[in-house]
């Protein structure tokens, strides 16, 4: 009976080794083809029917329903390809569905941020070769702004698919009254804000000019390097932060703000509104604030709150130093991956570029969720271009000047470290600014060097 | 002599074998039976824990980056290291935790004593009462978490009351300052179960030690430090050890709660909002592992928290022994 027992324990152990070896041998595994394909499909060639899986981070009702849209007209228009839709997948998801070596064939993630690490990490297929043999032309399709974050190492490792442009949004009446013009300058904004602020009786403030805190609302546009005319990284890829002066001066400018307000007093704004900062409660919207730094979802926001705010839409502010640089801003946007570990790369390459490219979902996509369109084509074709609000933001992201935060392995985490240090400073947690982002640039490195090893 | 080789032989037969081994080992066919009912525990055990728990502690010692294809090498203690030496929020994380631990904890117990202290005592509707105390317990985690974030809004009801007796409330959620203590009020306000275990040993108590004490003229105080306190010492003592457990691995409110308080999803501020008071040593080991992918390093994360939860219990229990009461103990 013991051995008995004892043979039992060991056949159980024995096939949970061997399940966990194969498990971790999938997990582990590297059999994604990388390579690309010689030649394309073509719009008019016939195909095997091929079903593929594309997951994408939409999961309102109006964004499943503008994909299905677009995703039905595109096994209309090429009845061999069936598209199986999966929405609300974020990155986590994504990573976790290639370790399992159950990848979808076509992946739309919200932000850029992986895109480095995800290319530097074969997880997804560098798109170059099947670019050009798709004969297309990314340079003469996307706007420069588009490029910079689905490139890593001049290689293109997603497409954009929509993009957001941040500006500086105004209360007209507000500004009028006070006798201010939109200022193009942080010291102008500052000097407006101060005009804008309206205090109560007892000295608490009714009304601030301009909130700059960085980590409300989103401000932390304002901190991406382009207002202050500069990058995270240098040209040996070493950060920045501590050996270019404009990132103190920026700094330094919304210390002097926030200061001015005084800390507390900005911390109750901050905690009162940043919950609310998408919806009719908006600051702006309510009158509590004169103006915010915010993206072009918001234009569809203060119309869907109904409300009569008589507002404005410029770029945002650059340091005094770089002024020349006004009118560019930080462009980012959604991004289309097609994974390494796909079982249809061609397949699936062939309905990446559809969804990128095409005109009428493009244009019909952005006015449901509030995005820009992401190529030259549609943003041409786009009905709002020239609307009073969504025109501003659309100069914006066609500015050359604008982009985003350079990309690299460590994904987010650069962006993470160099918030903290912003927020420590701005709560005066850390005093001495010079050391703060010396050290910031030394744990950035770090990450930087970690993340490759 | 002949007869007893014969005999051998006989049994070393395959049908003589067989009538032994029925006879012989009766136990065998219900072990057999105990094996095949618990065996779909046996494969859960060995898939969804056994696994798990190995897999963490290889990847522990690699630099697996969960969907990353390249190889995966081994890297010795180096995830270890980089912990204590080159991370920007593993010490934030463990800072918030130990706070939590060394303030929710002990506060949670003695909130827990003391209310089933007054549901004891009170002569009518103390089933009422208990119920009162409980329900929050068996309320989703996430709906609790989102019911408190609406009642300490700083526009919310609960600063609108505050207001009218003329005190300023804080932004609380919204604010690093008092972030942890609303997760507090919060674990107060759902400790329910740990009522009901406090009101279940209090009960317990002999009845007949409290009249001996009644007839000396013992006061209130000397009753509940000298009967009833000994009593509870092994409850109190289980009450400790597992809210140490849970609060090491607290992370649900605090993800919930960061998350509501921002409406901002920002890379470089989305977990431990605001600022990074909502850090918590889960929180940094999630961003680490789902987030930055960064698996073997969330691995190590694990593993180190799994070895100061045990050391933790283990130094507690051993403290323990000349603390708590055991009635039973010969």
């Amino acid at each position: 009976m013991p051995s008995t027992a004892r043979r039992s324990t060991s056949l159980l152990l024995v096939a949970a080794s061997a399940a966990g070896a194969l498990a971790l041998a999938a997990c582990t595994s590297s059999g994604a083809d990388a390579s690309g394909p010689q030649t394309a499909i073509a719009t008019t060639d016939k195909h095997e029917p091929t079903t593929i899986t594309v997951w994408t981070f939409n999961h309102l009702p109006q964004e499943v329903k503008a994909f299905e849209g677009a995703l039905a007209r595109l096994h209309t228009t090429y009845p061999w390809l069936t598209v199986k839709f999966v929405p609300n997948k974020d990155d986590a998801a994504f990573g976790k569905a290639v370790a399992a070596g159950q990848a979808p064939d076509v992946f739309v993630s919200p932000s850029p941020d992986n895109v480095a690490k995800f290319c530097y990490n074969g997880t997804v297929a560098p798109l170059d070769e099947y670019l050009k043999a798709a004969k297309v032309d990314v340079a003469a399709t996307f706007p420069p702004s588009a490029l910079v974050y689905t490139k890593f190492q001049d290689k293109q490792c997603a497409l954009p698919l929509l993009v957001d442009a941040y500006g500086l949004f105004y209360n007209k009446k507000m500004l009028a009254d006070a006798g201010v013009n939109p200022p193009k300058t942080l010291s102008e904004l500052t000097a407006a804000a101060k005009k804008l602020t309206v205090k109560n009786k007892d000295g608490s403030i009714k009304r601030f000019g301009f909130i700059s805190r960085s980590d409300y609302n989103n401000n932390s546009a304002l901190y991406d390097g382009v207002q202050a005319g500069t990058q995270y990284y240098d040209a040996r890829g070493k950060a920045t932060f501590g050996a270019d002066p404009r990132w103190a001066q920026l700094m330094q400018w919304d210390k002097d703000l926030n200061d001015w307000y005084g800390n507390g007093q900005v911390s109750k704004f901050v905690a009162k509104f940043q919950p609310h900062t998408d919806d009719a409660k908006n600051p702006l919207i309510t009158g509590d604030v004169a103006m915010e730094v915010d993206g072009e979802w918001h234009v569809g926001e203060i119309a869907d709150a109904k409300t009569d705010l008589d507002y404005g839409v410029v770029p945002v502010p650059v340091l005094d130093e770089v002024k020349q640089t006004y009118g560019a801003g930080s462009a980012v946007g959604t991004v289309a991956y097609l994974p390494a570990g796909s079982k249809h790369k061609q397949e699936a390459f062939f309905a990446l570029q559809q969804l990128t490219t095409d005109t009428a979902f493009l244009t019909g996509l952005a006015d449901t969720v509030y995005n820009i369109p992401s190529t030259f084509d549609s943003l041409k074709a786009w009905d709002k271009k020239d609307d009073e609000h969504w025109g501003p933001l659309v100069e914006i992201f066609a500015n050359k000047g604008s982009y985003y935060k350079q990309l690299t392995p460590v994904g987010s985490e650069d962006a993470t470290v160099w918030g903290t240090a912003r927020q420590q400073f701005e709560t005066g947690h850390a005093t001495d600014l010079g050391k703060l982002l010396d050290e910031t640039a030394g744990k950035i490195d770090k990450l930087n060097q970690d993340a490759v090893e | 002599m002949t007869s007893t080789t014969a005999s051998t032989t006989a049994d070393r037969r395959p049908g003589s074998s067989r009538r032994r081994s029925r006879r012989g080992s009766p136990s065998r066919s219900p072990w057999s039976a105990v094996l095949v009912m618990v065996s779909p525990f046996l494969v859960g055990l060995a898939v969804f824990t056994l696994y798990p728990v190995v897999t963490t502690l290889y990847y522990s010692f690699t630099n697996f980056q969960l969907g990353s294809i390249r190889p995966t090498e081994f890297v010795g203690l180096r995830n270890y290291e980089r912990l204590f030496t080159s991370s920007d929020t593993f010490w934030v994380g463990v800072r918030n935790t130990l706070w939590m631990v060394l303030i929710m904890v002990p506060l949670r117990t003695l909130y827990a004593m003391f209310a089933a202290w007054v549901v004891g005592s009170v002569r009518r509707g103390a089933r009422v009462y208990r119920t009162l105390f409980f329900v929050p317990a068996i309320v989703p985690v996430v709906g609790a978490s989102l019911a408190f974030i609406v009642m300490l809004s700083p526009t919310g009801p609960v600063n609108a009351l505050l207001a009218k007796v003329g005190i300023e409330g804080p932004a609380w959620f919204g604010d690093p300052q008092w972030s942890k203590p609303s997760l507090v009020l919060m674990a107060l306000w759902a400790c329910g179960d740990t009522i009901v275990i406090f009101s279940a040993a209090m009960l317990d108590v002999p009845r007949e030690l409290y009249e001996a004490a009644d007839l000396d003229g013992v006061g209130r105080w000397q009753r509940y430090r000298h009967i009833t306190l000994p009593f509870l010492s092994p409850v109190i003592l289980f009450s400790v050890v597992t809210g140490m457990i849970y609060t090491f691995q607290y992370f649900t409110e605090a993800f919930v709660a960061s998350g509501s308080a921002s409406a901002v999803q920002d890379s470089s501020q989305l977990l431990g909002y605001p600022g990074q008071s909502l850090l918590f040593y889960t929180t940094d080991l999630y961003q680490q592992g789902f987030v930055y992918f960064k698996t073997g390093y969330a691995s190590a994360m694990a593993w180190m928290l799994f070895l100061v939860i045990f050391g933790a219990t283990v130094v507690m229990l051993r403290m323990s022994r000349s603390l708590v009461h055991d009635s039973g103990r010969p």
